[in-house]
């Protein structure tokens, strides 16, 4: 408690003189602002200023006052414990980092341990992706909310599809990563496998003379791997969920570009796909007409 | 005295001295090969396009002999709207479309061509009685007959059974090849994944479906195989010239992807792999239903019994609910593609079409109806309907009057 009052008072003597000059400085600014006025009105004589020396002055006022209340004792101690309070503030906001990075590394350190651990050929239930699932969720935690904020003013409509569109693309970056961990599983399960395999053989004494022999069993058991886990529904799981955050991203992005084009002299997508449908069905309705126009004239050639 | 080592390490690192050799002299060989001149044209038959109707192109190839005087029929074959029809005449002494004209078959094909973004509404009503209603009108007016054969290939083979349940009038006899008509299976991959599928939300980010995309999901149906295996294979015999030269033709044909139009798309995955209408005779293209029990034409119906793609499960089942009462399954020892390419199958696949579609000519059949009196009640057609699903079936010539 004393060490925070001492702060203060060090801080207070720091900023109190400080902020009577700036005080100082600001109440002689619209003197000189006026002398700068007639300069101005020399300079241009039309008259006009690209500010309004008025509007300038009320807020070099509206600051001077502001300083001047500020540089009061209680205000100057009371923005001074302010800043007394950003080291905590800082600290709060690199906890944040941290505690996702420590996680991450907390699992990175449980994964190490089962290193040496054994894993079950040509079964792939319960795929291990925890690495993954700790960014995944991570980022669902604590990123992905700031890209969901509510955007305001005239231009929020794009800055919203922008965001949308960087979430988007992470979310399929983390659905990639986990598909690519899942396809790359028969990889490690086959050479695990082939390993065991050797062992066999040389316990049976039956080891291949030709060294290609080694390459196509590992072909073999590879091949294996990948039909069991294909066929997993964790499988078709990650691979429509991979498949569907790139469509999601790849629309946002679309929209996006859409937005961008539409402020230069070329058709978007949009403008086209429109024209395509629209041509599409006048050339069905075309051809229904020729259709009717071809069977009128067959019936009326044979006086029907 | 000595005991036998557990491994044979000596001998494992002779055999590696050996191969390292041998890698030496290959490579050699090999920049030789990969630096000279190669013959890798894939789809060299000669032919002219006698038709086209916005990017869809029919192929009319010419005669290798004077036609036929058993089949007089003009032949159509649709291939799928995924990869290229050239895989039918991928090399000289592997074409499909050669052999048919050494056969003296009057020949046609449809070239779909690259679907761009415009295309992306049509849909297999467009493709169907669009498409290729007009192209087989176009056939019979050219070659003034009122029927053609029709053969269809994978998706093009199901586009060939819609065609013939809605226009039965305007095909003569149907060959279906590793056509997918009964999605509800479990056993290829690609059932099992396009059921779960969000096919609107694809269609609705990429327009078209994208080929290359299609690709990669082809190529993760076997990737050890696939991504390895064969490079390895190519690796190891790329000091051999004849072996690269087809090696590329093939690779050539596999990434020569063109986009599925996006509505097309959409309507094969939802109403044929998610809801399996076809088979079911509850398909609905344009505003009419597609009846199998329409189809009374021969059928021939040949699937591969090693196909990954449309495993035999997809489709055997044709010929059971379709109405014609000359049909015939016929399952081949070999895969998707090896159906066509393969030097083994090339020995049965084609000349089995060819005597099939001999049998049944009806022309040849009229002349032989003119010469014998005609019986004062007709004679009841033979009821040949039977499946045979054992490898390499031949079938017995003893049916008439089909």
């Amino acid at each position: 408690m004393d060490e925070k009052q001492s702060n203060t008072n060090a801080s207070m003597e720091f900023f109190q003189p400080l902020m009577t000059m700036v005080t100082q400085f600001l109440s002689g600014l619209p003197g000189m602002m006026s002398g700068q006025k007639m300069s101005d009105e020399k300079a241009t004589p039309e008259g006009h200023s690209r500010f309004s020396p008025e509007a300038l002055l009320s807020i070099i006022k509206t600051w001077g006052t502001l300083s001047s209340a500020m540089s009061e004792p209680s205000a100057a101690s009371a923005l001074a414990s302010g800043f007394a309070t950003l080291p905590d503030i800082m600290t709060k906001f690199f906890q944040t980092g941290m505690s996702g990075f420590l996680k991450i590394h907390e699992q990175t350190t449980d994964k190490l341990k089962d290193l040496g651990k054994r894993t079950e050929a040509y079964r792939f239930e319960n795929l291990d992706q925890d690495s993954i699932k700790v960014w995944s969720d991570f980022y669902d935690k604590e990123i992905r909310q700031y890209l969901k904020v509510p955007q305001l003013g005239l231009v929020r409509v794009y800055q919203e599809r922008f965001y949308q569109t960087i979430d988007k693309f992470n979310v399929f970056s983390t659905t990639f990563a986990e598909f690519m961990h899942v396809l790359m599983l028969p990889m490690e399960k086959s050479f695990m496998v082939l390993h065991d395999k050797i062992e066999e053989q040389i316990r049976e004494g039956k080891t291949p003379e030709d060294p290609h022999e080694y390459y196509r069993l590992w072909v073999k058991i590879l091949e294996g791997h990948y039909m069991t886990l294909f066929k997993t529904s964790e499988y078709t799981k990650t691979l429509n969920e991979t498949l569907s955050s790139y469509e999601d991203y790849l629309s946002a992005r679309n929209q996006i570009v859409t937005d961008a084009l539409q402020s230069l002299p070329i058709p978007t997508n949009k403008d086209l796909d429109e024209l395509y449908d629209e041509l599409y069905h006048l050339k069905k309705r075309v051809k229904d007409l020729e259709k009717v126009n071809k069977d009128l004239k067959k019936s009326a050639a044979s006086g029907g | 005295m000595e005991e036998k080592p557990k491994i044979p390490v000596d001998i494992i690192l002779k055999h590696l001295a050996e191969d390292a050799d041998r890698v030496q002299d290959r490579a050699q060989k090999a920049s030789e090969v990969l630096l000279g001149p190669l013959e890798t044209a894939i789809a060299t038959t000669p032919y002219e396009v006698i038709y086209q109707q916005d990017r869809v192109k029919l192929k009319h190839y010419l005669p290798m002999r004077e036609p036929s005087k058993e089949i007089t029929t003009p032949l159509l074959v649709v291939y799928a709207l995924i990869n290229r029809e050239t895989m039918l005449d991928l090399q000289p002494e592997r074409s499909v479309v050669k052999n048919f004209l050494q056969a003296g078959i009057d020949l046609y094909m449809i070239d779909w061509g690259y679907p761009s973004r415009k295309d992306k509404f049509l849909t297999i009503d467009d493709h169907v009685n669009g498409y290729m209603d007009d192209i087989v009108d176009h056939i019979s007016h050219r070659c003034k007959v009122d029927k053609v054969n029709l053969m269809g290939i994978c998706m093009g083979g199901t586009f060939c059974v819609i065609y013939s349940a809605l226009h039965p009038e305007k095909v003569r006899n149907l060959v279906t090849t590793v056509s997918p008509t009964n999605f509800d299976t479990d056993q290829g991959l690609l059932h099992i994944w396009m059921k779960n599928v969000d096919v609107d939300l694809m269609i609705n980010a990429f327009g078209n479906m994208p080929g290359d995309i299609m690709n990669f999901g082809f190529l993760l149906l076997n990737p050890a195989r696939l991504m390895i295996d064969k490079y390895v294979g190519f690796m190891e015999n790329m000091d051999n010239k004849v072996f690269v030269e087809n090696f590329i033709r093939m690779e050539k044909w596999i990434f020569d992807s063109p986009d599925v139009p996006g509505e097309t798309f959409r309507q094969f995955v939802k109403d044929c792999y998610q809801k399996n209408l076809l088979i079911q005779s509850k398909l609905v293209v344009g505003d009419k239903r597609v009846d199998l029990k329409k189809i009374t034409m021969p059928l021939l119906n040949i699937y591969g019994q090693y196909d990954h793609l449309v495993p035999p499960g997809a489709a055997d089942k044709l010929t059971g609910a379709v109405g014609s009462t000359d049909k015939e399954d016929l399952c081949l020892d070999t895969g998707h593609i090896g159906i066509y390419v393969s030097s083994k199958t090339q020995r049965e696949f084609t000349p089995k079409i060819v005597q099939w579609l001999t049998d049944r000519d009806t022309s040849k059949k009229e002349m032989k109806v003119k010469k014998q009196p005609v019986p004062k009640t007709p004679k009841k057609a033979a009821k040949v309907s039977w499946r045979n699903r054992t490898k390499n079936t031949t079938r017995s010539k003893e049916i008439t009057n089909a």
